[in-house]
C-alpha cells in the first residue's frame, strides 16, 4: 500500500477542521472514502478457478459483496457456485483466503459426488503451482485432503420459501458463532419464490427484505455473498429474450450481476453490472476439475453429470 | 353579526339588507377575481375554497404561481398597466417543493412584458432610459415579492399552527392590504403520517378526521376576519394497482427504454388510469366550493430539440363545466391550446 | 436557525424557540394538540418569510453542486442544487451508481464539502471514486493543489467522502438524526468542516421491504423520511441525492418505483437509462425548468470505466 504514508502537513490543512482530535465525527461509525480505499486494497479476492473469469471480476469474487450469478440450465451455474465453495478455503500460505462456506441449496442440485471431485481437481491444481511445499509441512499435506475441503462446506437444504427466508434470519446468527464463514452461497435464490407465491407485491417485499439482509451479512462479516438465479423468457418487440427471474425491482438487489451463457459451443460469461468494473466478457470452460480457463476456441463441451 | 348586536334584540328581526344592496355591496367589497387561465372560468370570490387536483407533475404547482403572480401585481404602475391585484399572499408549503426561482421569473417576465408594452408606444430610447427603467422595474420586483409570504411546515401540527398564526400575521403586516390569497400545496402531504400516528383500536382515519376538522375550523375562523381565496393543491396518493403488481419477468430492460414512447405511452396510460380514490374526508370535500381536475394529455415536440412540451387537459369538476380545456406549460407562462 | 432566518412575525411567538424545538417529538403530541382550541404557537416557530428573503437565501446559500457530468449538469441547470432533494431512477446497471460516485467524486476534488453517502447495496466502491478523482483532479490542475504528491492530494480530496452503510429503514433515521445533530453542533460552534451534499443510494431498497400492504405505516415512514431530508436539505444547505429503481409497469414498460406518494416528494426527478453506450437522461420533473427535456449523450468513458461490449 503506497497510500498510507503519512501525508504533509500542507495536504490536511484544508480538513484541519474535521480532523482537530476535538471535534468528535460527523457520524460516529462512518467510514471515509480513503479508510475505505486502504481496506479495500488489502482485501483478497475468491479466485473463480478460471484466470479470465477472475480478470473481468477484478481478481475474483469480492468480500463485503453479492454478486448475482445467472443463466440457463447446464451453463455451469451450480459448478460455478461449488467452485466457489472449495476455492474459498484454499490455504492462506497458498494464496486463498482460508475459510469456510455456507452453501444454501433450494433445488437439490447440490451433487456431493462432483464436490468431492472439485475439491480433488483443486488440491491437484494447487500441488502443481506449490511443488516445493509439497514436501514443506506434512501439517499443510494433511490439510489438503478432499474430505477436509467437504467438512468445511455447511449446507442447508431449503424446501420452501418460508425455509429459505427462516435460512437467511438465522444466518446472522450462525456466522456470529462460525467467523470463518467467507462465502455464503444461495442456489437458487429464485425457485421457490417462483412456485408458489401469489401476492406479487408481498414478494417483492420479502424479496427487497431478504436482499438487505444478505447485503448487511455480506458488510458486517466481511464475505461475499453469491446468488445464483435462474432465467426466464420475457416476450418483447417480437422476441423471446432471456432474462433473469424475479423482476426488475429484485435486479436492483445486488452489487454485481455476472450472466453466463452459450456462445456457439463456448460457455461465456458477462459482467453486467459492478459499481467498480467496465462490463465485459470472457470464455470459461467447464472441466473434470471444475471451472478452468477455455483451453482453445473449439474446447468440447463437457457434459457433467 | 349577532355577536355585536347583542345588546338590541329587535334589529335581530329587522331586515338586514335587499337583495339588490347586497349585490352591488360583495361586488364592490368582495370582487369576482379573476385568475389567469384555465382558471379563468369559473367567477371566484374571496372566501371560495378551489381544489386543484391532479397527479404529480400535471401543472398544479404551476397554476398556483401563476396565480400567486396575479395577487402580487399591482394593478398599474407608474403608468404601466398590470392588471394585478396588488394584494399579499400566504403560501403555505407541506411538500416543501417551492422554488423561489421560478416565482421570481414568472414575476419578471411579467414586469418585462408590461413594460415593453409601455415601450413600444414610447418611441425615445435611450440608454439612461433604460438604466432608470431597470432600477424601477427592481423597485418593483422587490415590492410585488415582499407581498409573498411564505411558511414551510414539516407536518401537521406546524401546519396547524401555522394555520392559527395567520391571522396575527395579517394584522403585523405593514403592507396594510393584508392577506387576499392562502395557497395550500399541498393538502394530504401528511395524510400517511397522520393515518399511521392514531392510537391502536380507535376507529380508522380518527386522527387524520380530527386534523382535518382542525384544519378547517382554522381556514374558516381566518376567512371570518379577512376575506380570502384559498387555492389548495391535492395529488393523488393511490396508483391503480399497486407498483409491483406485474413485476414478474425482468427484463435487462434496456431494450425497453430503446423505444422510449413505449416508456411515455404507459406513463401516461398509468396517470389515465388513476382511480381518483378520495382520501381527504368527506367533511374536507364539503368545504371545498370549486374544484378543477388536471391531467397530462400529450407530449408533443416542441421547437427546441430534444425536448418535448406536455399538453395539459383542465376540467371544472365544480361547478361542473363540461368543457375541457387544453393547455401547455412553458418555462414562465401557461399558453392555452384552442 | 440563523438570524437572517425567521422575520419574526408573531414576536413572542417566535421567541424561545430555538434549540428546544428541533428534536420536539412530533408523532403523538399531535392529536393532543389539535383538539385543544389553545393556540399551540408557542412551541412553533413561525417562520414567515416573504418573497425577497426567501430569494436572498436561495442565492447566498443554496448554490448548484456540479456533478462533473456536463450533460447532466446542463440538464439540471447546472447540477444538484443546495437545499433540494434530487431523485435519479433508471433500470439496473443504467448508470445510477455511477452517477453518484461521479458527484460525491467530483464535488470532493472541486473541496466544496464533505460529502456524506449512505450506502444500502454494497456499491460504494472506493477504487473507483479514486479512479474519477484521479481523472478529475489531472483536468483541474488547482493551484498549489499540484506542488502536493499525487497521493496526499488523494488523501486530501478522499477524506472528505464520508460513507456509511445502512440496511434498514431504522438505521437510516438513526443515521439522519445522528447527522442532524452534528450539523446542528456544527452551526452553533460556527466552525469544522461543512457537509453540503447527502447521498443516499439507493433509498428504494430500504422503502421497498415496507412499503404497500394494507397496514399505512410503511408509507408513513417513508412520507416521514422524505420530511427529514428535505427539513435537512433546507435548514443546513445540504443537496440531497437519492436513488430509486423502477419496476414494471405492464405490457414491457417500466416507471420508477414507491408509488404516487413518493411522487410528491423530490425536488427534481432525473431518469437515465443506458443502451450500450448511449446514455439517455430525461427530466421527468423539475421546480425550475419544463419537464421532459431529454439529453441523449454518450457514456463519458469516466463514467462506466471503459466501453461495453455488445452483449450477446
Amino acid at each position: 500500500m503506497s497510500y498510507t504514508g503519512s501525508a504533509p502537513a500542507s495536504s490536511s490543512l484544508y480538513w484541519k477542521g474535521m480532523e482537530s482530535s476535538g471535534d468528535p465525527p460527523i457520524l460516529a461509525g462512518a467510514q471515509s472514502a480513503w479508510d475505505m480505499l486502504s481496506d479495500e486494497q488489502s482485501q483478497k479476492h475468491i479466485t473463480t478457478g478460471s484466470g479470465d473469469l477472475n480478470n473481468i471480476l477484478g481478481g475474483g469474487i469480492h468480500c463485503k459483496e453479492v454478486t448475482e450469478i445467472g443463466g440457463v440450465p447446464g451453463v455451469g451455474k451450480t459448478q460455478l457456485g461449488i467452485q466457489l465453495a472449495i476455492n474459498v478455503q484454499i490455504p492462506v500460505e497458498y494464496g486463498g483466503l482460508g475459510g469456510k462456506a455456507v452453501y444454501i441449496d433450494t433445488e437439490g442440485s447440490f451433487m456431493v459426488e462432483r464436490v468431492y471431485q472439485i475439491a480433488e481437481g483443486c488440491i491437484s491444481d494447487i500441488l502443481e503451482h506449490f511443488p516445493h511445499s509439497h514436501e514443506k509441512s506434512s501439517s499443510g499435506q494433511k490439510q489438503l485432503q478432499p474430505e477436509h475441503f467437504l467438512a468445511d462446506i455447511f449446507y442447508f437444504r431449503i424446501c420452501s420459501y418460508t425455509e429459505q427466508t427462516a435460512a437467511i434470519n438465522y444466518l446472522e446468527k450462525f456466522l456470529g458463532e462460525h467467523k470463518d464463514v467467507r462465502i455464503v452461497i444461495i442456489d437458487s435464490v429464485t425457485f421457490h419464490f417462483r412456485q408458489d407465491f401469489d401476492d406479487m407485491a408481498l414478494r417483492t417485499r420479502v424479496l427487497s427484505g431478504l436482499s438487505l439482509k444478505l447485503m448487511k451479512i455480506a458488510k458486517t462479516y466481511n464475505l461475499a455473498v453469491v446468488l445464483l438465479n435462474q432465467v426466464t423468457t420475457k416476450f418483447t418487440e417480437g422476441s423471446f429474450q432471456l432474462t433473469l427471474a424475479l423482476g426488475d425491482s429484485w435486479s436492483h438487489s445486488c452489487t454485481n450481476r455476472l450472466i453466463l451463457y452459450w456462445n456457439g459451443n463456448d460457455r461465456y460469461a458477462y459482467l453486467d453490472k459492478s459499481p467498480s468494473l467496465p462490463v465485459a466478457s470472457a470464455p470459461y470452460a467447464v472441466t473434470g476439475k471444475g471451472v478452468r480457463d477455455a483451453v482453445s476456441s473449439n474446447h468440447k463441451r463437457v457434459r457433467v453429470t | 353579526m349577532a355577536g355585536e348586536t347583542g345588546g338590541e334584540p329587535r334589529a335581530w328581526l329587522a331586515v338586514d339588507e335587499t337583495a339588490a344592496a347586497f349585490i352591488s355591496r360583495s361586488l364592490s367589497s368582495r370582487p369576482t377575481i379573476i385568475l389567469p387561465p384555465p382558471l379563468h372560468r369559473a367567477p371566484l370570490r374571496p372566501g371560495n375554497v378551489v381544489e386543484i387536483s391532479g397527479p404529480s407533475n400535471s401543472g398544479k404547482s404551476h397554476l398556483l404561481l401563476m396565480a400567486a403572480v396575479q395577487c402580487i401585481l399591482p394593478k398599474e404602475w407608474e403608468g404601466i398597466y398590470f392588471g394585478g391585484l396588488g394584494k399579499s399572499v400566504m403560501y403555505l408549503d407541506l411538500d416543501c417543493r417551492f422554488d423561489v426561482l421560478r416565482l421570481a421569473r414568472i414575476l419578471r417576465n411579467r414586469i418585462a412584458e408590461g413594460s415593453a408594452h409601455l415601450r413600444n408606444g414610447d418611441f425615445e430610447k435611450d440608454g439612461t432610459k433604460d438604466e432608470f427603467q431597470c432600477s424601477l422595474q427592481n423597485m418593483l420586483f422587490s415590492d410585488c415579492m415582499q407581498r409573498f409570504l411564505y411558511v414551510r411546515c414539516y407536518n401537521s401540527s406546524e401546519f396547524t399552527a401555522a394555520l392559527k398564526t395567520l391571522q396575527s400575521q395579517s394584522r403585523s403586516e405593514v403592507l396594510g392590504l393584508g392577506i387576499y390569497f392562502v395557497m395550500i400545496d399541498s393538502i394530504g402531504a401528511f395524510y400517511w403520517i397522520d393515518r399511521a400516528s392514531q392510537p391502536v383500536g380507535e376507529n380508522k382515519g380518527k386522527s387524520l378526521q380530527s386534523i382535518t376538522e382542525t384544519v378547517i375550523h382554522e381556514i374558516r375562523k381566518f376567512l371570518q376576519l379577512q376575506p380570502a381565496l384559498v387555492l389548495v393543491t391535492k395529488a393523488p396518493i393511490y396508483a391503480d394497482g399497486t407498483t409491483t403488481a406485474n413485476d414478474f419477468n425482468r427484463g435487462s430492460s434496456k431494450y425497453v427504454m430503446e423505444d422510449s414512447t413505449v416508456l411515455r405511452y404507459s406513463r401516461l396510460e398509468e396517470e389515465r388510469s388513476l382511480s381518483f380514490r378520495e382520501y381527504m374526508p368527506s367533511i374536507w370535500q364539503s368545504f371545498v366550493t370549486h374544484r378543477i381536475n388536471l391531467q397530462v394529455e400529450a407530449e408533443v415536440p416542441s421547437v427546441h430539440e430534444n425536448e418535448v412540451l406536455s399538453t395539459y387537459t383542465s376540467e371544472w369538476m365544480q361547478p361542473s363545466l363540461k368543457t375541457k380545456e387544453k393547455f401547455s406549460i412553458v418555462d414562465d407562462g401557461v399558453i392555452l391550446a384552442q | 436557525m440563523s438570524a437572517t432566518r425567521g422575520r419574526s412575525g408573531g414576536g413572542a411567538t417566535t421567541s424561545g424557540c430555538g434549540l428546544k424545538r428541533r428534536n420536539a417529538p412530533q408523532d403523538h403530541e399531535d392529536s393532543e394538540v389539535m383538539n385543544q382550541d389553545q393556540p399551540s404557537t408557542e412551541d412553533w416557530c413561525g417562520r414567515f418569510w416573504n418573497g425577497m428573503e426567501l430569494l436572498k437565501d436561495v442565492t447566498e446559500k443554496k448554490h448548484f453542486l456540479p456533478t462533473g457530468l456536463e450533460d447532466i449538469d446542463t440538464l439540471l441547470g447546472g447540477g444538484l442544487r443546495q437545499g433540494q432533494l434530487t431523485e435519479i431512477t433508471g433500470p439496473s446497471s443504467s448508470g445510477k451508481t455511477q452517477v453518484c460516485l461521479h458527484s460525491a467524486s467530483n464535488i470532493a476534488a472541486k473541496q466544496m464539502g464533505l460529502i456524506m453517502y449512505l450506502d444500502t447495496s454494497n456499491s460504494f466502491s472506493p477504487s473507483r471514486v479514486a479512479t474519477i478523482i484521479y481523472g478529475i483532479a489531472d483536468l483541474i490542475g488547482q493551484r498549489g493543489f499540484e506542488l502536493q504528491p499525487k497521493d496526499a492530494r488523494l488523501k486530501s480530496v478522499m477524506k472528505s467522502i464520508i460513507c456509511e452503510s445502512v440496511f434498514d429503514i431504522f438505521a437510516l433515521f438513526e443515521v439522519l438524526h445522528q447527522l442532524e445533530v452534528s450539523l446542528l453542533n456544527d452551526k452553533v460552534n460556527n466552525g469544522g468542516s461543512k457537509v453540503c451534499l447527502l447521498i443516499i443510494d439507493s433509498i428504494s431498497s430500504l422503502l421497498a421491504p415496507i412499503i404497500g400492504g394494507k397496514y399505512p405505516q410503511g408509507r408513513s415512514m417513508m412520507i416521514s423520511v422524505a420530511v427529514i431530508l428535505k427539513k435537512l436539505a433546507d435548514d443546513y444547505n445540504l443537496s440531497v441525492l437519492v436513488t430509486n429503481h423502477m419496476v414494471s409497469a405492464g405490457n414491457g414498460a417500466v416507471k420508477p418505483a414507491l408509488g404516487e406518494s413518493w411522487k410528491t416528494v423530490p425536488h427534481v426527478r432525473l431518469m437515465i437509462s443506458r443502451e450500450n453506450n448511449i446514455c439517455t437522461a430525461t427530466v421527468l420533473k423539475h421546480t425550475l425548468l419544463a419537464s421532459g427535456r431529454t439529453a441523449k449523450f454518450v457514456a463519458p468513458s469516466q463514467m462506466f470505466g471503459g466501453s461495453s461490449p455488445r452483449r450477446p
